[in-house]
């Protein structure tokens, strides 16, 4: 079984892209998920992600490259929702909330109007496999590499930024730059994750492994390191078990990120019940 | 005058035609212990934050002499924050290094230092959320000390502290002026303790009513400042009196 699955990953090219861009979205999405569950704004993955949505349907009316236009407006919004909150002083949820369905609006009236044939939707919104290649897995790379080195030199600043804004900027941390720099962070990391997450589940890729690694992380390097290694964990699974029953790979891993988060909260409780 | 630490001069501020100060003026001197006590809504939290520079567009002069530590209204405790408790105190360090500048080993000796100071050394490694209110009250207190202010600044840092950790706190206070001979100005609703605690005490409801030696406040001053509310006040007072003196 194992020994298929591995000469299959050696044989077939789109199958290694797959989980080779199945493991660098997940410690993408997984490093950023901290931030994200730490400062509450567990809706911008959704918010991104529909963006990007609106992105590629206009991508695709303009016969343009879609990818590069899901990533525009991923940062447009981005850029929109670090304004609005900080010159208005309206809620994160507030302005994505808004903006969220506008970018799906935009995107499903600019989808009426392309004539002929259209690319996978469906797999845009649920993920699909066959559709990285392997420069998807070398943009991945890079965004990751850019977004670890971002993290290992702002590990302060992203900490203090997460904990308590108002006096972070008292302090002199450099709030406006950490804010527009994570948003920007998130929406990229949310435009690469959509071949293999869908724009509908890349917010539990966001989610999910920070939410089970708060649950027992001691500190915030503890914290971004535990929700790594849940996100690769859940994806190689992930992975593995869609290639086995032939399931589609996004949602299994979405499942498994999940059974992460139940194994973990009944160990923790077993612990606590015995000593 | 040579010992003074801050000078505010005729301060106002004001939202569309609601005035929230007009006109407020007073000294600060080193090694001056200062409690501020006004009814909700008179303007105290709006004085601070013109005085440790979150406020904009205030008319009139505020000239600080010397570095100001800062103890702000309600920190949310967010308790189940992965963030050790020197990492917080370390905050307070971060002007002094700035970005891309990590801290060194002399910048964690200090915060074992700060810590020690207020009495928690021993906590340095636990999660800040787990800590009870006075001691988390402690950790903000070692975090505005951290940048060596001349002047401290604590806008109700009562609040979530029982009465026993209210008094020590206060203690440590006092303490820590005559040590780093600092000026403090502290915000409170606790009328007790600011007439037990502080050398002077200002009353504030819009304008300045009095700023006087603690001993010497008269219930009228007490009265044009809080008005309607003069009646819990004077009790309080009273009864603070009779526990103390008698």
């Amino acid at each position: 079984m194992i020994q298929n699955f591995l000469s299959d990953i050696i044989s077939y090219s789109f199958l290694r892209n797959a989980i080779l861009a199945a493991v660098l979205v997940s410690a993408l999405t997984g490093i950023f998920s901290s931030v994200v569950v730490l400062r509450k704004i567990e809706f911008i993955g959704d918010g991104a992600a529909h963006a990007t949505f609106g992105g590629i349907a206009f991508g695709l009316l303009l016969g343009t490259d879609y990818i590069l236009m899901a990533a525009i407006t991923a940062v447009v919004f981005a850029v929109a929702v670090s304004y609005f909150t900080r010159k208005n002083k309206l809620s994160e949820s507030s302005v994505i909330g808004m903006l969220l369905p506008l970018s799906m609006s935009l995107g499903v009236i600019a989808l009426s109007f392309v004539r002929g044939y259209t690319p996978d939707v469906m797999g845009l919104f649920f993920g699909n496999i066959l559709m990285v290649t392997s420069d998807d897995v070398w943009m991945l790379l890079i965004a990751n590499v850019i977004a670890w080195v971002f993290f290992a030199v702002f590990y302060r600043e992203l900490l203090y930024y997460s904990y308590d804004e108002g006096m972070a900027k008292h302090y002199g941390v450099p709030i406006g730059f950490i804010h527009y720099a994570v948003l920007i962070g998130i929406s990229l990391s949310v435009v690469s994750s959509v071949k293999i997450a869908g724009i509908i589940l890349v917010t539990a890729f966001l989610v999910i492994p920070a939410v089970t690694s708060k649950t027992i992380a001691r500190s915030f390097r503890g914290m971004i390191l535990i929700s790594l290694g849940m996100a690769v964990v859940a994806s190689v699974m992930g992975i593995f078990v869609s290639y086995l029953l032939d399931m589609p790979p996004g949602p299994v891993i979405v499942v498994m990120l999940f059974m992460e988060f139940l194994i973990t909260i009944s160990l923790k409780a077993l612990i606590r019940v015995r000593f | 005058m040579e010992s003074e630490i801050l000078c505010v001069e005729n301060l106002s501020y004001r939202i569309g035609s609601h005035w929230i100060l007009r006109d407020v003026s007073f000294n600060i001197s080193r090694r001056e212990f200062v409690g501020i006590i006004g009814p909700n809504g008179a303007g105290k939290t709006t004085l601070i934050k013109a005085i440790v520079g979150d406020l904009e567009d205030y008319s009139g002069k505020i000239v600080v002499s010397g570095k100001i530590g800062y103890l702000s209204q309600n920190p949310d405790r967010k308790r189940d924050f992965p963030i050790k408790v020197k990492e917080v105190a370390a905050m307070g360090l971060y002007g002094d290094r700035g970005i891309l500048r990590p801290f060194r080993k002399s910048d964690w000796i200090r915060v074992d230092d700060l810590l020690r100071t207020v009495g928690i050394l021993d906590l340095r490694d636990r999660k800040a959320g787990t800590l009870s209110g006075g001691e988390y009250q402690r950790l903000m207190l070692a975090r505005a000390l951290a940048s060596d202010p001349e002047l401290l600044i604590l806008d109700e840092p009562e609040a979530g502290v029982d009465e026993m950790g209210k008094a020590s706190f206060y203690r440590l206070l006092e303490s820590l002026k005559n040590e780093k001979s600092i000026g403090i100005l502290m915000v409170s609703h606790d009328i007790g303790m600011v007439f037990d605690a502080c050398d002077t005490v200002m009353c504030i409801n819009k304008t300045l009513h009095c700023h006087t030696d603690a001993d010497k406040i008269t219930a009228k001053e007490l009265q044009s400042a809080f008005s309607s509310d003069l009646d819990f006040f004077i009790r309080s007072r009273d009864h603070f009196e009779r526990e103390h003196h008698l």
